[in-house]
């Protein structure tokens, strides 16, 4: 593994003129700034949040549904939970979920696109059709049919999201991967006899891997989006887990006159998408060498 | 380049605007003096799954109502059944055959006159289809001993294998519906068309899967005036939020299940709409697995029972929309009685049991399934969760679909099942018997005893019962209410709360009811516009 | 060329056969007692053996593989679970409506986000481009079930200026002769010539419409613009900078139409998300479609029911791609 992640730092100093030129853009930094303080959020949660047991188990139906005020920032939901508390939590579940998600996607789409990208031929072309076959699930109905039969929980959302996801990685891999074999140090692995397994780990995957890992971290947005509409759905996360999409769900039958249950978690799940997409944007702009000419 | 922007742009608006400006006063004005008036009634689910009047057993309860009848029909308020399309029935002495005497001035909606081979056959078709409510025909069922024939021009007799009450089943909301011999051979496909074959009011103009038009029956017996509502639309409209906004607009009349917050801002709307509730028979059980550690200890039971907010789920969760369980029976169904032991939400005694119980609660986690879309089973067992907390028992909660939830509970492995398991029961006809014979009666396979009860004094007592029914009510009685007693002191189940349905109607009709015996259902014939002031 | 779309038909035909193994197995291994649902929960043993044997569940797997796809073939999707009707009748009266909504969405997406983009382009790094980034970014960052719930309340309640649900308004629906030959209310009213009814029935999809086309159209004018830049950049436009055509004829005679490939592929594809996302507004809009269908079929686990939505939402996939693929080939300047 350690060459693996020797192979990858050649790769890790362009990221960082990446970082540069995306200083230069200032929405594109002020998503990433919000991003890092949306991460730290998470991660502090317990620590930071003014009712930490407001999270999972406690409840206060006497405070039931508040307007905001300065002892509760966002309001309370129905059983009088701190609605601040949850949103702020609820990041955490909502970013580990998505990652989750795209970690899985890659560990199945990887393999499977570098092998099918340096084996070429009959490989090639059956591994290419299954992906085909699940590509053409559309994600969310697959995701649904997959929790209806598994039962509905966060982690089976997960498991359902990257099933649907992985082709897309093996897709882009493959496309890398028929570049990188036709190169000399490939070729010339080859011809020392290196065993095609490592050639595939050590040479061909970290040599395409850069692309896919800016993809996936551009595709973290539209997962946490669909986590929350699975959760929406009642397909995702359980009560009281503080998922946003699920609050949302849970919200919308105050909805409009206890306003603050739903709008929060909605801004919540927009601004982190938000700032994912526009840094998703910005990269592709600097990945991009024709659009960057003019 | 600009230019055709602004030609598309423009183009769009004048085409939005055409489209906003265009309806309104398009449809008022020429019908002149035929009654357009249209009911409009917004409910949360799909109005129907079928509308074969055999074979239904769900939300179709709500049209069929209006477009069939039975024999005979319940009354809450004196307990007692009432001549529908009968007028008058009596029994032998043990309850075996009954002879039921029909009306003579019932005609169906293709004009046919209603004899007693039409109810003979009606009878026949859906016990033959043996689908949906059609359990409730057991007795009469040709391998049970008993048939129906008609023995009269206007009269029906049914003869039993065994005793029961078939007075009772023949005012049941489903199964019981007596339909024309026009349409007895039809199949299900034809009646989802959107025909019907009834005697009721009114006849299904439309049925759309989301949508049913209901239109008046000009030859219904009892005749028609102009304050009554000739044109009737179900439609889903899923959201609380939506239908609550319609009611404030005035595009629909009549609508429930509304949440807690759209019901209250409702209430404040006194110049538009009133509400009114209507007590239920549907009440909601939590079920123990008695089989397996650690419910099947009864004082871990009755502690589970000390620590259930009945009061907040009444008070704060459903603001007032339910009642507490007093037993099984809800109020207004015989059976009922306030004497039966009911739990209140007491956290020292709950301790008190716990300790008494000599369960370990050190990393002890028990689960409960509930169906995820009942908002109010959620908020409920959020604040039972809150309450165990403090108990040292985790809760684990665990939503999901009925399918999932029911087929879980059957795991032919008891350990595989849950430990809690909480929905909602209601009689297919009215007769306390279905709480009792399915849901606490030892069976051989588990259908609905989801306590997984094995009791065999409780076991006597509903067989004793349910042979009384007929002949001796009193004592039939007198023994569920001892079968409660025993439930309760035991805590086998966990009685929360009997509903309460509250519609929100609007100003301009009155009239509308909803008899807890055919819940869901509005007799929209009863509904007028609401006299002018 | 014909060879190479028989070659890409040919390998659509092997994924969809994947597809629908991958379904039928879906449905068939996992466990689910089919044959109760069908029967009633109230079933003796003998109906629960009759339910399968009408549900072919007494063959062995293999056997009811073989079945299945002959089925299919004819185009026989099953039968509901919970109404008993054929899936395929079912699916015929609820797709109608959902694909006038995703179609009249992607007709809005293509008048919205293409002018949209060409006009970030043409301004790159201005303000309006950048005014155009954050609303076409934004567009597909909100979550769709949230807009729904917003729109309905700033358009029905606080201006009362559009309904809140349906397809039709209560008097349409009741008294008016609503016309069925496709099944979308717009094509059939527009057909018949009842401008009053397309009206009404124009009203009623605003809303929903509007919702799902948010995606596409934050989708539509970021491709447009990335597209048109790319080629904006080729020498070709250089040259014909300097030969002094108008900027207006170049955006349009040479730049949109060499750009207009990739981003028709990419709206191709965005379509079957589209789909899905009517899922999520259907219910909030009472809109009779195939979102509200399967919504309930998931509730009530009604497999059948699930998959022939699945496969209906795969077909689509499919085929959009297939002619997507063939649109991109037939560009002159694709060498296959």
């Amino acid at each position: 593994m350690s060459n693996f992640v020797q192979a990858l730092k050649p790769r890790l100093r362009s990221f960082r003129e990446s970082l540069y030129l995306l200083a230069r853009n200032k929405l594109s930094l002020a998503a990433f700034i919000l991003l890092i303080i949306i991460v730290l959020a998470a991660v502090a949660a317990p620590l930071i949040v003014p009712y930490p047991g407001d999270i999972e188990m406690d409840t206060h139906i006497a405070d039931q549904l508040l307007p905001p005020s300065s002892e509760h920032w966002m309001g309370t939901d129905e059983l009088g939970r701190d609605i601040f508390s949850r949103v702020v939590y609820g990041a955490r579940i909502s970013l580990t979920a998505a990652v989750a998600a795209v970690g899985l996607s890659l560990l199945i789409g990887i393999p499977l696109g570098a092998v099918a990208g340096s084996f070429g031929g009959w490989v090639d072309n059956v591994i290419m059709r299954i992906t085909d076959i699940f590509l053409s699930f559309p994600p969310l109905l697959l995701a649904i049919a997959m929790v209806a039969l598994m039962g509905s929980s966060l982690n089976n959302a997960v498991l359902a999201i990257a099933l649907s996801w992985w082709p897309w990685y093996t897709r882009l891999i493959r496309g890398q991967a028929i570049s990188v074999k036709e190169r000399k140090f490939v070729q010339a692995a080859e011809t020392i006899g290196t065993s095609r397994s490592k050639i595939i780990f050590r040479h061909i995957i970290p040599n395409c891997i850069s692309p896919v890992i800016v993809q996936a971290s551009m595709d973290i947005g539209g997962v946490i989006l669909t986590v929350a509409s699975l959760s929406f759905l009642g397909l995702g996360a359980q009560l009281p887990q503080p998922e946003w999409g699920l609050m949302i769900s849970m919200g919308r039958m105050h909805f409009p006159d206890a306003w603050w249950y739903c709008i929060f978690p909605g801004v919540a799940i927009f601004i982190t998408v938000l700032c994912f997409n526009l840094l998703g944007d910005a990269i592709r702009e600097i990945l991009d060498p024709k659009t960057r000419k003019n | 380049m600009k230019k055709l922007l602004s030609l598309i742009l423009a183009l769009a608006m004048v085409f939005c605007l055409a489209a906003c400006g265009g309806s309104g006063d398009d449809t008022e004005g020429p019908a002149g003096e035929v009654n357009t008036k249209v009911l409009y009634h917004a409910v949360n689910t799909e109005p129907y799954i079928t509308l074969d009047p055999s074979v239904e057993y769900s939300n179709g309860i709500m049209v069929l109502q209006n477009v069939y009848e039975t024999l005979t029909h319940y009354n809450p308020e004196t307990g007692e059944v009432e001549p529908l399309l009968a007028t008058s029935w009596e029994s032998n002495e043990d309850g075996t055959v009954w002879v039921f005497q029909l009306r003579d001035d019932v005609t169906f909606h293709d004009g046919s006159k209603m004899t007693a081979q039409q109810v003979v056959n009606s009878f026949n078709r859906t016990m033959e289809l043996g689908q949906g409510g059609a359990y409730i025909w057991d007795a009469v069922l040709e391998s049970n001993g008993g048939k129906v024939e008609a023995t009269g021009e206007y009269e029906v007799t049914i003869t039993c294998g065994y005793p029961v009450a078939v007075d009772l089943i023949t005012s049941a909301g489903y199964a019981a519906y007596v339909m024309s011999d026009s349409v007895i051979e039809q199949s299900t496909e034809w009646f989802n068309d959107g025909n019907d074959g009834g005697t009721g009011p009114y006849t299904i103009a439309q049925a759309s899967g989301d949508t049913v038009v209901l239109k008046a029956y000009e030859g219904y017996r009892g005749g028609w005036n102009d304050s009554q509502y000739k044109n009737i639309m179900l439609r889903q409209v899923p959201e609380s939020s939506a239908r609550r906004q319609m009611m404030e607009t005035g595009e629909c009349q009549i609508t429930s299940e509304l949440s807690n917050t759209d019901l209250a801002a409702m209430q404040q709307l006194t110049d538009k709409v009133y509400t009114q509730q209507f007590e239920t028979f549907n009440n909601i059980i939590m079920f123990l697995n008695t089989q397996t550690e650690p419910c099947n200890n009864a004082d871990f039971r009755r502690a589970l029972a000390y620590a259930f907010p009945y009061e907040e789920t009444v008070n704060e969760v459903l603001k007032g929309n339910a009642n507490q369980s007093t037993g099984m029976v809800p109020e207004g169904l015989w059976g009922h009685s306030d004497e039966v032991f009911q739990y209140s939400c007491d956290l020292e005694k709950a301790a008190e049991y716990l300790e008494k119980s000599g369960v370990d609660t050190e990393g002890l986690t028990i689960d409960v399934t509930y169906i995820s879309s009942y908002d109010e089973y959620a908020s409920a067992l959020q604040i039972f969760q809150s309450n165990l907390r403090q108990l040292g028992i985790n809760l684990e909660l665990r939503g999901m679909e009925w399918d999932q939830q029911w087929a879980q509970a059957q795991n032919t492995d008891p350990e595989n099942r849950q430990d809690l398991f909480i929905f909602i029961w209601w009689p297919d006809y009215p007769d306390p018997v279905s709480w009792f014979s399915s849901l606490l009666h030892s069976e051989d396979n588990i259908v609905y005893n989801l306590s997984y009860l094995e009791d065999a004094e409780l076991d006597a007592l509903i067989d004793d019962a349910i042979v009384k029914t007929v002949t001796d009510r009193e004592g039939a009685e007198a023994d569920y209410i001892a079968a409660q007693q025993l439930v309760a002191e035991n805590a086998y189940v966990l009685n929360l709360y009997d509903q309460v349905h509250t519609f929100v109607i609007s100003n301009t009709i009155q009239g509308v009811n909803e008899n807890p015996a055919y819940s869901q259902a509005i007799p929209y014939y009863n509904v007028t516009t609401a006299a002018a002031e | 060329m014909f060879k190479y779309i028989v070659k890409r038909i040919l390998s659509s035909l092997i994924v969809l056969l994947g597809v629908i193994t991958i379904t039928f197995f879906i449905a068939r291994v996992l466990p689910s007692n089919p044959e109760v649902k069908w029967a009633g929960q109230r079933a003796t043993e003998e109906q629960l053996e009759q339910a399968r044997i009408e549900l072919g569940l007494n063959k062995s797997l293999p056997e009811q593989y073989v079945i299945y796809l002959g089925e299919l073939l004819r185009g026989d999707l099953g039968r509901s679970l919970n109404t008993h009707q054929p899936v395929t009748d079912e699916l015929a009266r609820y797709i109608p409506a959902t694909l006038e909504l995703v179609v009249l969405a992607f007709i809005f997406a293509i008048i919205i986000g293409i002018p949209l983009g060409i006009y970030s382009a043409k301004k790159k790094d201005r303000f309006l481009d950048h005014a155009g980034r954050i609303f076409s970014i934004g567009a597909v960052s909100l979550p769709t079930f949230w807009v729904a719930l917003f729109l309905q309340l700033i358009f029905y309640k606080t201006l009362n200026l559009l309904p809140i649900g349906g397809r039709l308004s209560v008097e349409s629906t009741i008294f008016a002769n609503v016309p069925d030959i496709t099944g979308m209310l717009l094509l059939d009213t527009l057909l018949t010539g009842q401008f009053d009814l397309f009206a009404d029935a124009f009203r009623h999809i605003l809303l929903p419409c509007l919702t799902i086309s948010l995606y596409p159209i934050g989708l539509v004018s970021r491709m447009t613009r990335s597209a048109l830049l790319e080629i904006l950049g080729e020498d070709y436009i250089t040259a014909g900078r300097s030969y002094g055509l108008s900027e207006v004829r170049i955006l349009w005679k040479y730049a949109l139409k060499n750009s207009i490939g990739t981003t028709a592929t990419d709206v191709a594809l965005s379509m079957g998300y589209t789909l899905t996302n009517t899922f999520l507004v259907e219910a909030i809009f009472s809109w009779p479609g195939i979102g509200s269908y399967i919504s309930n079929a998931v509730t009530t686990l009604d497999f059948p029911a699930i998959i022939g939505v699945t496969l209906f939402g795969a077909v689509c996939y499919i085929v959009l791609n297939l002619i997507a693929d063939i649109f991109v080939a037939s560009d002159p300047r694709v060498r296959l």
